[in-house]
Protein backbone atom coordinates (compact mmCIF):
# COMPACT_ATOMS: atom_id res chain seq x y z
CA UNK A 1 0.00 0.00 0.00
CA UNK A 2 2.83 2.40 0.87
CA UNK A 3 4.36 1.98 -2.50
CA UNK A 4 1.25 3.00 -4.58
CA UNK A 5 1.14 6.74 -2.78
CA UNK A 6 3.76 7.74 -4.26
CA UNK A 7 2.46 6.92 -7.75
CA UNK A 8 -1.07 7.99 -7.11
CA UNK A 9 0.63 11.31 -6.19
CA UNK A 10 1.64 11.33 -9.49
CA UNK A 11 -0.89 10.39 -11.37
CA UNK A 12 -2.64 13.17 -9.41
CA UNK A 13 -0.18 16.07 -10.17
CA UNK A 14 -0.06 15.01 -14.14
CA UNK A 15 -3.97 15.30 -14.09
CA UNK A 16 -3.81 18.46 -12.48
CA UNK A 17 -1.48 20.18 -14.68
CA UNK A 18 -3.32 18.37 -17.55
CA UNK A 19 -6.33 20.21 -16.69
CA UNK A 20 -5.07 23.90 -15.72
CA UNK A 21 -3.28 23.62 -19.12
CA UNK A 22 -6.32 22.88 -20.68
CA UNK A 23 -8.55 25.49 -19.09
CA UNK A 24 -5.67 28.33 -19.56
CA UNK A 25 -6.74 30.49 -22.51
CA UNK A 26 -3.66 32.79 -22.63
CA UNK A 27 -1.76 30.05 -22.72
CA UNK A 28 -2.66 29.55 -26.98
CA UNK A 29 -1.18 33.31 -26.69
CA UNK A 30 2.51 32.10 -27.15
CA UNK A 31 1.89 30.13 -30.03
CA UNK A 32 2.31 30.25 -33.33
CA UNK A 33 -1.26 30.95 -35.80
CA UNK A 34 -1.77 29.06 -38.63
CA UNK A 35 0.26 30.90 -41.35
CA UNK A 36 -1.95 33.43 -43.23
CA UNK A 37 -1.92 32.75 -47.21
CA UNK A 38 -0.26 34.63 -49.61
CA UNK A 39 -2.69 35.67 -52.70
CA UNK A 40 -1.92 34.56 -55.79
CA UNK A 41 -0.01 37.21 -57.69
CA UNK A 42 -2.43 36.58 -60.34
CA UNK A 43 -4.75 40.04 -60.90
CA UNK A 44 -8.07 38.63 -60.50
CA UNK A 45 -10.15 41.97 -61.25
CA UNK A 46 -9.22 41.96 -64.62
CA UNK A 47 -11.03 39.13 -66.54
CA UNK A 48 -8.25 36.74 -67.90
CA UNK A 49 -9.94 36.12 -71.40
CA UNK A 50 -10.55 40.11 -72.07
CA UNK A 51 -14.49 40.54 -72.98
CA UNK A 52 -13.88 43.72 -74.60
CA UNK A 53 -11.83 42.17 -77.41
CA UNK A 54 -12.61 39.07 -78.99
CA UNK A 55 -9.49 38.58 -80.34
CA UNK A 56 -7.13 39.63 -77.27
CA UNK A 57 -4.90 36.01 -75.53
CA UNK A 58 -5.74 35.49 -72.19
CA UNK A 59 -3.30 36.43 -69.92
CA UNK A 60 -0.96 33.97 -68.10
CA UNK A 61 -1.78 34.18 -64.19
CA UNK A 62 2.08 33.28 -63.00
CA UNK A 63 4.82 34.69 -63.11
CA UNK A 64 7.12 33.52 -66.05
CA UNK A 65 10.44 35.22 -65.22
CA UNK A 66 13.37 33.25 -66.85
CA UNK A 67 11.24 30.53 -68.26
CA UNK A 68 12.81 28.92 -70.98
CA UNK A 69 11.22 29.84 -74.71
CA UNK A 70 13.51 28.51 -77.96
CA UNK A 71 13.96 26.22 -80.59
CA UNK A 72 15.16 23.35 -78.35
CA UNK A 73 12.69 24.08 -75.33
CA UNK A 74 9.53 25.58 -74.21
CA UNK A 75 8.99 25.52 -70.41
CA UNK A 76 5.15 26.67 -71.16
CA UNK A 77 4.72 23.35 -71.99
CA UNK A 78 5.83 21.31 -69.97
CA UNK A 79 2.66 21.91 -68.30
CA UNK A 80 0.48 23.45 -71.14
CA UNK A 81 1.51 20.80 -73.85
CA UNK A 82 -0.37 17.87 -74.47
CA UNK A 83 2.07 15.47 -72.36
CA UNK A 84 1.59 17.02 -69.59
CA UNK A 85 -0.24 15.88 -66.59
CA UNK A 86 -3.49 16.75 -66.78
CA UNK A 87 -3.55 16.66 -62.76
CA UNK A 88 -1.52 19.55 -63.04
CA UNK A 89 -4.80 22.12 -63.33
CA UNK A 90 -2.67 23.91 -66.40
CA UNK A 91 -5.31 24.79 -69.27
CA UNK A 92 -4.20 22.62 -72.42
CA UNK A 93 -3.06 24.40 -75.96
CA UNK A 94 -5.79 24.37 -77.77
CA UNK A 95 -5.80 22.00 -81.06
CA UNK A 96 -5.67 24.93 -83.18
CA UNK A 97 -2.28 25.75 -82.17
CA UNK A 98 -0.64 22.94 -82.94
CA UNK A 99 -1.77 23.19 -86.72
CA UNK A 100 1.00 25.09 -88.81
CA UNK A 101 0.15 27.02 -91.91
CA UNK A 102 -0.54 23.76 -93.87
CA UNK A 103 -3.01 22.54 -91.42
CA UNK A 104 -0.60 19.84 -90.46
CA UNK A 105 -0.99 18.88 -86.88
CA UNK A 106 2.46 19.16 -85.13
CA UNK A 107 3.51 16.99 -82.30
CA UNK A 108 5.27 19.99 -80.40
CA UNK A 109 3.11 22.70 -81.38
CA UNK A 110 3.07 25.00 -84.62
CA UNK A 111 6.69 26.60 -85.07
CA UNK A 112 4.27 30.24 -85.56
CA UNK A 113 3.19 29.38 -82.29
CA UNK A 114 6.12 28.98 -80.54
CA UNK A 115 6.94 32.42 -79.14
CA UNK A 116 4.00 32.29 -76.51
CA UNK A 117 4.20 35.80 -75.22
CA UNK A 118 3.73 37.27 -79.05
CA UNK A 119 0.05 37.20 -77.70
CA UNK A 120 -0.36 36.36 -73.84
CA UNK A 121 1.03 38.20 -71.09
CA UNK A 122 1.43 37.91 -67.46
CA UNK A 123 -1.65 40.13 -65.66
CA UNK A 124 0.34 40.33 -62.01
CA UNK A 125 -0.85 42.75 -59.65
CA UNK A 126 0.83 45.61 -59.48
CA UNK A 127 1.93 46.07 -62.62
CA UNK A 128 -0.24 49.30 -63.81
CA UNK A 129 -3.13 49.14 -66.34
CA UNK A 130 -4.11 46.18 -67.91
CA UNK A 131 -1.96 45.27 -70.47
CA UNK A 132 -3.70 45.05 -73.95
CA UNK A 133 -3.13 42.39 -77.06
CA UNK A 134 -0.79 43.19 -78.65
CA UNK A 135 -2.16 43.11 -82.29
CA UNK A 136 -4.55 45.34 -81.38
CA UNK A 137 -3.26 47.64 -78.96
CA UNK A 138 -4.41 48.53 -75.40
CA UNK A 139 -7.62 48.01 -73.92
CA UNK A 140 -9.69 50.58 -73.02
CA UNK A 141 -9.87 51.24 -69.24
CA UNK B 1 64.03 -5.10 -59.11
CA UNK B 2 63.64 -7.33 -55.93
CA UNK B 3 67.25 -6.23 -54.73
CA UNK B 4 66.24 -2.94 -55.17
CA UNK B 5 63.09 -3.00 -53.42
CA UNK B 6 64.64 -5.05 -50.56
CA UNK B 7 67.56 -2.45 -50.03
CA UNK B 8 65.06 0.48 -49.55
CA UNK B 9 63.34 -1.61 -47.21
CA UNK B 10 66.01 -2.29 -45.15
CA UNK B 11 66.74 1.54 -45.17
CA UNK B 12 63.22 2.25 -44.22
CA UNK B 13 63.25 -0.24 -41.95
CA UNK B 14 66.56 0.68 -40.10
CA UNK B 15 66.30 3.23 -36.91
CA UNK B 16 67.67 6.68 -38.05
CA UNK B 17 71.25 7.64 -37.23
CA UNK B 18 71.72 11.42 -37.79
CA UNK B 19 68.29 12.74 -37.03
CA UNK B 20 66.98 12.93 -33.23
CA UNK B 21 63.83 11.50 -32.54
CA UNK B 22 62.06 14.99 -31.50
CA UNK B 23 63.52 16.44 -35.14
CA UNK B 24 61.53 13.52 -36.84
CA UNK B 25 58.50 13.76 -34.75
CA UNK B 26 58.58 17.77 -34.85
CA UNK B 27 59.43 17.38 -38.63
CA UNK B 28 56.81 14.59 -39.53
CA UNK B 29 54.08 17.11 -37.73
CA UNK B 30 55.05 20.24 -39.52
CA UNK B 31 55.69 18.70 -42.80
CA UNK B 32 51.87 16.93 -42.14
CA UNK B 33 50.25 20.09 -41.43
CA UNK B 34 51.87 21.73 -44.68
CA UNK B 35 51.13 18.90 -47.25
CA UNK B 36 47.66 18.20 -45.43
CA UNK B 37 46.92 22.23 -45.76
CA UNK B 38 47.86 22.55 -49.35
CA UNK B 39 46.64 19.47 -50.41
CA UNK B 40 42.94 21.41 -49.21
CA UNK B 41 43.91 25.23 -50.63
CA UNK B 42 44.56 23.63 -53.91
CA UNK B 43 40.98 21.52 -53.42
CA UNK B 44 39.38 24.21 -52.68
CA UNK B 45 41.24 26.15 -55.50
CA UNK B 46 39.60 24.03 -58.23
CA UNK B 47 36.31 25.02 -56.27
CA UNK B 48 36.02 28.31 -56.86
CA UNK B 49 34.03 30.13 -59.78
CA UNK B 50 37.69 32.01 -61.37
CA UNK B 51 38.63 28.18 -61.51
CA UNK B 52 35.60 26.64 -63.30
CA UNK B 53 35.32 29.47 -65.90
CA UNK B 54 38.98 29.72 -66.68
CA UNK B 55 37.60 27.48 -69.19
CA UNK B 56 36.14 29.59 -72.38
CA UNK B 57 33.94 26.60 -72.64
CA UNK B 58 32.17 26.84 -69.25
CA UNK B 59 32.21 31.13 -69.55
CA UNK B 60 30.75 31.42 -72.77
CA UNK B 61 27.97 28.73 -72.41
CA UNK B 62 26.81 27.65 -68.94
CA UNK B 63 28.31 30.34 -67.20
CA UNK B 64 27.06 32.91 -69.61
CA UNK B 65 23.70 31.21 -69.20
CA UNK B 66 23.62 31.57 -65.03
CA UNK B 67 23.81 35.00 -65.10
CA UNK B 68 20.29 35.51 -66.21
CA UNK B 69 19.32 33.20 -63.59
CA UNK B 70 17.83 33.93 -59.96
CA UNK B 71 20.85 31.25 -58.82
CA UNK B 72 23.41 34.34 -60.07
CA UNK B 73 21.36 37.28 -59.10
CA UNK B 74 18.44 38.57 -57.14
CA UNK B 75 16.79 41.10 -54.79
CA UNK B 76 18.42 39.56 -51.66
CA UNK B 77 22.12 39.18 -53.20
CA UNK B 78 22.89 35.33 -52.10
CA UNK B 79 24.33 33.44 -54.62
CA UNK B 80 25.09 30.35 -55.80
CA UNK B 81 28.83 29.31 -57.38
CA UNK B 82 29.64 26.44 -59.35
CA UNK B 83 30.64 24.06 -56.69
CA UNK B 84 27.57 24.41 -54.53
CA UNK B 85 25.50 22.50 -56.62
CA UNK B 86 28.16 20.63 -59.01
CA UNK B 87 30.14 19.51 -56.49
CA UNK B 88 29.38 17.50 -53.34
CA UNK B 89 30.25 19.36 -49.70
CA UNK B 90 31.19 15.83 -47.98
CA UNK B 91 35.16 15.04 -47.87
CA UNK B 92 35.11 11.78 -49.30
CA UNK B 93 32.60 12.77 -51.89
CA UNK B 94 33.96 15.83 -52.69
CA UNK B 95 37.41 13.20 -53.91
CA UNK B 96 35.48 11.25 -55.76
CA UNK B 97 33.88 13.27 -57.83
CA UNK B 98 37.10 15.48 -58.11
CA UNK B 99 39.09 11.95 -59.36
CA UNK B 100 35.56 12.05 -61.75
CA UNK B 101 36.57 15.38 -62.86
CA UNK B 102 39.85 14.66 -64.73
CA UNK B 103 37.81 13.23 -67.41
CA UNK B 104 37.16 17.32 -67.90
CA UNK B 105 40.56 18.07 -68.20
CA UNK B 106 40.83 15.60 -71.01
CA UNK B 107 37.73 16.83 -72.61
CA UNK B 108 39.37 20.03 -72.38
CA UNK B 109 43.03 19.34 -74.02
CA UNK B 110 41.06 17.56 -76.95
CA UNK B 111 38.55 19.87 -77.66
CA UNK B 112 35.76 17.99 -76.88
CA UNK B 113 33.19 21.03 -76.49
CA UNK B 114 35.24 23.68 -78.20
CA UNK B 115 32.85 25.22 -79.91
CA UNK B 116 29.26 26.30 -79.57
CA UNK B 117 28.32 23.45 -81.81
CA UNK B 118 29.84 20.50 -80.34
CA UNK B 119 28.78 21.79 -77.10
CA UNK B 120 25.26 21.87 -78.27
CA UNK B 121 25.67 18.31 -80.01
CA UNK B 122 26.90 16.86 -76.27
CA UNK B 123 24.24 19.06 -74.52
CA UNK B 124 22.00 16.59 -73.81
CA UNK B 125 24.78 13.92 -72.79
CA UNK B 126 26.33 15.99 -70.18
CA UNK B 127 23.16 16.99 -68.84
CA UNK B 128 21.75 13.61 -68.03
CA UNK B 129 25.10 12.97 -66.61
CA UNK B 130 24.09 15.39 -63.81
CA UNK B 131 20.53 14.45 -63.60
CA UNK B 132 21.23 11.44 -62.63
CA UNK B 133 24.14 12.28 -60.35
CA UNK B 134 21.58 14.54 -58.25
CA UNK B 135 18.57 11.92 -59.08
CA UNK B 136 21.26 9.17 -57.35
CA UNK B 137 22.36 11.40 -54.15
CA UNK B 138 18.77 12.17 -53.99
CA UNK B 139 19.50 16.25 -54.91
CA UNK B 140 21.85 16.39 -52.33
CA UNK B 141 23.67 20.05 -53.63
CA UNK B 142 19.87 21.44 -53.83
CA UNK B 143 19.28 20.52 -49.99
CA UNK B 144 22.59 22.22 -48.53
CA UNK B 145 20.07 25.32 -49.13
CA UNK B 146 16.86 24.09 -49.95
CA UNK B 147 15.13 22.14 -46.72
CA UNK B 148 11.15 21.38 -47.21
CA UNK B 149 11.05 21.77 -43.51
CA UNK B 150 11.70 25.80 -43.96
CA UNK B 151 9.74 25.99 -47.11
CA UNK B 152 6.62 28.11 -46.89
CA UNK B 153 4.25 26.46 -48.95
CA UNK B 154 1.83 29.24 -48.36
CA UNK B 155 4.18 31.42 -50.61
CA UNK B 156 4.20 29.08 -53.57
CA UNK B 157 1.69 28.89 -56.39
CA UNK B 158 -0.79 26.25 -56.06
CA UNK B 159 0.76 23.78 -58.15
CA UNK B 160 4.31 24.30 -56.25
CA UNK B 161 2.48 23.92 -53.31
CA UNK B 162 0.62 20.37 -54.29
CA UNK B 163 3.60 19.28 -55.28
CA UNK B 164 5.73 19.84 -52.67
CA UNK B 165 3.42 18.55 -49.81
CA UNK B 166 3.38 15.39 -51.79
CA UNK B 167 7.13 15.06 -52.24
CA UNK B 168 7.41 15.83 -48.53
CA UNK B 169 4.79 13.58 -47.52
CA UNK B 170 6.01 10.62 -49.20
CA UNK B 171 2.88 10.22 -51.58
CA UNK B 172 5.34 10.07 -54.20
CA UNK B 173 8.62 9.29 -54.90
CA UNK B 174 10.31 12.07 -56.11
CA UNK B 175 13.69 14.41 -55.65
CA UNK B 176 14.22 17.90 -56.58
CA UNK B 177 15.77 17.62 -59.82
CA UNK B 178 12.66 15.50 -61.48
CA UNK B 179 10.84 18.99 -61.63
CA UNK B 180 13.49 20.92 -61.63
CA UNK B 181 15.66 20.58 -64.81
CA UNK B 182 17.33 23.89 -66.28
CA UNK B 183 16.48 26.19 -63.83
CA UNK B 184 20.27 26.90 -63.62
CA UNK B 185 21.30 26.39 -67.15
CA UNK B 186 19.32 26.37 -70.68
CA UNK B 187 17.90 22.90 -71.46
CA UNK B 188 18.30 21.35 -74.67
CA UNK B 189 15.63 19.17 -77.35
CA UNK B 190 13.84 17.81 -74.26
CA UNK B 191 11.75 15.02 -76.17
CA UNK B 192 11.83 11.69 -74.47
CA UNK B 193 13.20 12.62 -71.72
CA UNK B 194 10.60 13.09 -68.43
CA UNK B 195 10.14 16.72 -67.23
CA UNK B 196 7.90 15.33 -64.22
CA UNK B 197 8.16 12.64 -62.08
CA UNK B 198 7.05 8.78 -62.39
CA UNK B 199 3.53 8.88 -60.96
CA UNK B 200 0.71 11.09 -60.01
CA UNK B 201 2.21 14.78 -60.10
Amino acid sequence: MMTLKPLACALLMTLTTMMAHAEDPARHLDQPGPTPMMGPEEDRDHSRLPADNPLGAPTIPHRITGHQMDRQFNRCLSCHGREAPPQLGARPMPDSHYQDRDGESRRQGAANRLPCTACHVPQMRGSGAPLGHPATGPREP
Amino acid sequence: MRRWLSRYWHIFRSPSLHFSLGFLVLGGFISGIIFWGGFNTAMEYTNTESFCISCHEMQDNVYAELKYTVHYHNRSGVRATCSDCHVPHEWTNKMGRKMEASKEVWGKIFGTINTPEKFADKRLEMAEREWRRLKANDSLECRNCHEFEYMDFSRQTPVAQRMHEKAFSGDIEATCIDCHKGIAHRLPDMSGVPLWPDGEP
